[in-house]
């Protein structure tokens, strides 16, 4: 776990403070995302953590340990480091880039490939193919993709990661956000996560933390932010389609009826579809209801635009 | 298809100005001895109307090679080897000149080459130069265009063609001296260059890492490319003289105010702009993400300055040292001025005994040196390029 207490950070020159007395957690195994626009002092609060920025007052732990107990080198080895730009070194291959931090640990060289290529295919680049490409021979969703191999790579319990996503077209960001899902759900690693972009914070968040002008605005899930952001800064971030973004949180068999006649029509979606998913397949088909089926092909129950409204009445918890 | 091309300006200009340079320059100097005044020879006169035709033909295709209407590569390639044509005819026809213009009851007339001749060489290989940098143009080619015309003038230099000659009448009578000051011409360069990139790269690190120190640094560098040579030795006389004397181990080391100790202080204080200033503009230009990155992963200062910045800066610094390298290399002529010989040497007994061919025995040299180093320094920068950046556009050739 990552605990924030009571941290403060002043620039020389700057007017305001960038970080006023800010105090969270990234519990461990979470993905927190650190949210705010730009200048909010979100990126300052990251760089915090592995001491590339050193805060004027209050502590930082992990694990219970202040982090300024390590070496400044030392600490930075154990946490994982992913950035925009990526920051990929152009002169090295892929494969170099990714065992920057094996090395820097000395890990003996049979050990370093092994864990190369493990990488590579964890985040779906072949190997043998991608280890000898050079940076600039790679697509930007390719160099994003080197750049979570690399910051993976001594395994470390804790991932600080500032819009390792930023700058690709929606649709690899997308198939990106999935895999880092799906890598996150088998890991289970800590991630500090920082974007000024709310669908990625809501997509890849466990918790959402809302910074404006160095202070910590709102901390909450992703669902809650979107239902109840604490005022109207939080409001006009999470932006007019909030109410949609929840849709797309919450499973269809959170507003599921029980199944009704067979219908006629082509007309279901699968259960581990999302409510946002089965109302624009309502709206396609221009039928009030659609019918949803287990991954059997059973039907388990219908979806209609009043069960989704009767979810939306409910309070969360 | 192909890509046909309009006129090509450089090759066309080349043409116009070698035609004009063989037909309205005085192409050759005849001279009763060493140090008359000489009789300027047309080049009819010089090369008779066999050679003034091949010279005018090869000029004229040079003109059409750069008319356009060819694909572009061929063409680039065709002037390339025009343009040697022209090099090596000019130099061989006045060579062959020599034997029309002097028989054995002349023993010490001299012919040297004009200012036609010379303005044909020199057109001839920019030409060669241009061509060879067209882009697309095979490897394989561009080596040949980069060597044939050195190659075929040390052919004949080796063969004995251009002996009679008279900077070659001259180099034979000084032809132990001419290889001891070409020693020391390199030697004081490149000790001077070496010691200005071990100062120079440590001020343009240290200007980078601390910017309070930038702007002291770079006024210093700047202060002594203002001083001009003569008054560099000038100042450097008295303080050198003083060590040499006062200091036993300066004297016993040949410091003074004259011989090596002022020209290579000299041409060390000059080398150090060039080298201070491009390792702090390599070291500036490399990306700011791979640094964070670096440091963000647990790299020391140290690690991220030897595996990530230095590396990405290196076609910078070194192209720092190559402009220092030629500068110093020409430079280095004056150490002439303080006994401690080189080329300049030559350059200046010329001027006052006013033997034309002993000053252009030493500036011909100094000129082919720094054309040597400089090729020689372009194709390392080749091998210290990062990988990936070899053969790739905006690589530094």
């Amino acid at each position: 776990m990552i605990s924030i207490r009571n941290v403060s950070k002043s620039y020389e020159g700057a007017g305001a403070a960038a970080v006023r007395d800010l105090s969270f957690d990234v519990p461990a195994g979470e993905v927190v995302v650190l949210i705010g626009p730009s200048g909010c002092g979100k990126s300052t609060t990251m760089r915090m953590v592995n001491r590339l920025v050193e805060p004027d007052a209050g502590t930082i732990t992990i694990d219970g340990r202040d982090v300024r107990e390590y070496r400044p080198e030392q600490l930075r080895r154990h946490i994982g480091y992913a950035i925009q730009g990526v920051g990929l070194f152009p002169h090295w291959t892929v494969a170099q880039n990714v065992a920057v931090v094996p090395g820097l640990l000395g890990w003996e060289r049979e050990r370093v490939t092994e864990r190369t290529a493990e990488l590579l295919e964890l985040v779906g680049l072949e190997p043998g193919g991608y280890g000898r490409k050079y940076p600039h021979e790679l697509s930007g969703g390719e160099a994003q993709r080197v750049g979570v191999a690399r910051a993976l790579a001594a395994d470390p319990p804790v991932l600080l990661m500032d819009e390792p996503f930023g700058a690709v077209d929606p649709l690899t960001r997308d198939r990106l956000h999935a895999e880092f899902r799906a890598i996150q759900d088998r890991l289970k690693k800590t991630v500090l996560f920082v974007t000024h972009d709310m669908d990625e914070a809501v997509t890849l968040g466990d918790r959402i933390v809302v910074m404006r002008d160095g202070m910590l605005v709102q901390q909450d899930t992703p669902e809650r932010v979107l239902a109840y952001p604490a005022d109207a800064f939080v409001a006009s971030f999470v932006g007019a389609e909030r109410a949609l973004k929840r849709l797309s949180l919450a499973p269809v068999t959170e507003a599921l009826d029980p199944p009704g006649l067979a219908r006629a029509c082509d007309c279901s979606v699968g259960s581990t579809a999302s409510l946002r998913e089965a109302l624009a397949r309502i709206l396609e088909l221009g039928v009030p209801a659609i019918d949803v089926h287990d991954e059997h092909g059973a039907r388990i129950g219908t979806v209609s635009v009043e069960s989704i409204v009767e979810r939306f009445k409910r309070p969360l918890t | 298809m192909p890509e046909r091309t309009r006129a090509h300006t450089v090759g066309l200009t080349a043409a116009i100005l070698g035609l004009a340079a063989v037909t309205l320059l005085p192409f050759a100097t005849l001279r009763s001895s060493r140090i008359q005044t000489g009789e300027s020879l047309s080049a009819l006169d010089a090369l008779g109307p066999w050679g003034l035709v091949a010279l005018l033909a090869v000029w004229l295709a040079v003109a059409v090679a750069s008319l356009g209407g060819m694909p572009r590569i061929p063409a680039a390639a065709l002037r390339g080897v025009l343009g040697t044509l022209a090099l090596l005819g000019t130099v061989a026809l006045s060579a062959a000149a020599v034997a029309r213009l002097t028989d054995p009851s002349t023993p010490y007339a001299r012919v040297s080459l004009g200012t036609g001749a010379w303005a044909c060489i020199a057109i001839a290989y920019s030409l060669v130069l241009a061509s060879r940098r067209e882009d697309g143009l095979p490897r394989l080619a561009r080596a040949i265009l980069s060597l044939a015309a050195p190659l075929g003038i040390a052919v004949m230099l080796a063969t004995g063609t251009l002996d009679g000659l008279a900077i070659m009448r001259e180099y034979a009578n000084q032809s132990d001296r001419f290889w001891a000051e070409v020693a020391a011409q390199l030697r004081f360069a490149g000790i001077a260059v070496t010691v200005a990139l071990v100062l120079g790269t440590a001020l343009g690190v240290l200007a980078f890492q601390r910017p309070r120190l930038r702007d002291p640094v770079f006024a210093v560098a700047n202060i002594f490319q203002t001083i001009p040579g003569l008054a560099m030795v000038g100042l450097l006389f008295a303080p050198l003289s003083w060590l040499g004397s006062n200091i036993p181990l300066f004297g016993r080391l040949g410091v003074g105010g004259l011989g090596w100790a002022p020209v290579i202080t000299a041409l060390t204080l000059y080398a150090l702009l060039a080298i201070v200033r491009n390792t702090y503009a390599g070291l500036a230009s490399v990306p700011a993400a791979a640094v964070d990155a670096g440091l963000g992963m647990g790299m020391t200062e140290w690690q991220v300055m030897r595996r990530v910045r230095f590396p990405l800066a290196m076609p910078v610094i070194f192209g720092g040292m190559r402009t220092a390298a030629v500068q110093t290399l020409g430079n280095a002529t004056l150490g002439a001025f303080v006994a401690a010989g080189t080329l300049g040497l030559f350059v200046f007994g010329g001027l006052s005994q006013q033997a034309m061919d002993l000053i252009l025995l030493g500036s011909v040299a100094l000129v082919l040196l720094a054309l040597a180093l400089d090729g020689i320094l372009r194709a390392l920068q080749g091998l210290v390029s990062p990988r990936h950046l070899r053969g790739r556009e905006g690589a530094p050739r």
